[in-house]
């Protein structure tokens, strides 16, 4: 993870300054969220604060859940999305921080996920 | 901004009749320094004290005015006595008040005046004292360094060395102008930088980076730098 960040790192002989926008970090932030959460990327909402100098990512997105008929049909339905909501979140956050940190190269102190929502799927198993 | 000057305007030098600070500090960089000056050595000692006597007045602010606004109020104040004294000697009534009475009354102090006007009086001339006096006694520098050059007298102001110096330490730490900010006195450069969020950075390198910059520039005389890394960073920059 940190070797990729310093990869990013371009040489110091090289003139001239590379930036990343607010905007390419919010919107790589609002893919990475959506994959994780299983959701669309126009459903997220990411907002980046500094955190002593690192990056700190706050997102609100709903989450995609198994619609309860299933559930109460095939109780394993939830197994197989990953576990409860909270599970997911916690596991989403981790996710989320080594696909940006690896994709934008900035490095992540920490993800706050707030669940705003949530999608029920009627369609296929998502995994 | 810039300040250079050529102390010979005699001689003329096409290359550099207006030299602005880069080109100084590029021949300062390219001319070997110690080379000899040309001309034969006797002319080149005359310019050499001519050249030190000029650096000093450009790098030492003037206390013409100070000097002169002195110089002024001791005029007025003997002006006054004089014009006293004439009048009693002429035996005409004094103007404002005749110089025996003037004396008997500064003897007779603090007799009927309030101490606390007198005191406030006293502050008042004290400062004024002071003012003059840290004037006459500090050595007054201007906010500029010298640099080395073999051939003319090359003075800089702090902003240049400051923006050159402020444009090295943004190359090192990869960041933009506006995180930079450097500050140059005489003895001291403080470089103060704002990281990127996200993008630890690594104050020896911004360091090396400043004091290659200022090695290479040799201003004189040579500060020491310090680097501040801001603990908060800026977002997207």
């Amino acid at each position: 993870m940190s070797s990729t960040a310093e990869a990013v790192q371009p040489a110091v002989s090289l003139a001239g300054h590379n930036r990343i926008s607010t905007q390419a970090l919010t919107t790589l932030a609002q893919a990475a969220a959506a994959e994780a959460l299983g959701v669309s990327a126009q459903d997220v909402r990411a907002e980046w604060s500094d955190d002593d100098g690192l990056l700190a990512l706050s997102i609100a997105a709903p989450i995609r859940v198994p619609s309860l008929t299933e559930v109460l049909r095939d109780p394993l339905r939830v197994e197989g999305y990953g576990g409860t909501v909270w599970d997911r979140a916690v596991a989403a956050k981790t996710a989320i921080l080594e696909r940006v940190t690896q994709l934008s190269g900035s490095t992540l102190s920490r993800v706050d996920i707030r669940i705003s929502g949530a999608r029920v799927s009627e369609g296929a198993r998502v995994q | 901004m810039s300040h250079a000057q050529t102390p010979h305007a005699r001689r003329s030098h096409p290359d550099r009749g207006h030299p602005d600070t880069l080109h100084a500090a590029d021949t300062a960089d390219g001319d070997t320094p110690g080379a000899p000056a040309p001309g034969t050595s006797d002319l080149g000692d005359r310019i050499d004290v001519g050249l030190q006597r000029i650096l000093k007045r450009e790098t030492r602010s003037s206390r013409a005015g100070m000097a002169g606004l002195a110089a002024a109020l001791v005029i007025a104040a003997c002006v006054y006595a004089l014009l006293e004294s004439a009048l009693r000697a002429i035996g005409q009534p004094p103007w404002l008040i005749d110089p025996q009475t003037a004396a008997e009354r500064l003897t007779a102090l603090p007799g009927g005046t309030s101490p606390l006007l007198l005191g406030a009086l006293g502050g008042v001339v004290a400062m004024v004292g002071l003012i003059f006096f840290l004037n006459a006694v500090l050595p007054g520098r201007k906010s500029r360094h010298l640099l080395r050059d073999p051939r003319a007298g090359v003075v800089v102001d702090d902003e240049v060395i400051a923006s050159a110096l402020a444009r090295a330490a943004r190359t090192a730490a990869n960041v933009t102008q506006e995180q930079v900010m450097v500050v140059v006195s005489q003895r001291l450069v403080v470089v103060n930088v704002r990281p990127t969020s996200g993008v630890p950075l690594r104050e020896e390198r911004i360091l090396a980076a400043v004091e290659d910059e200022l090695q290479r520039m040799a201003p004189s005389p040579m500060p020491s730098v310090r680097v501040n890394v801001a603990t908060s960073g800026v977002i997207g920059a």
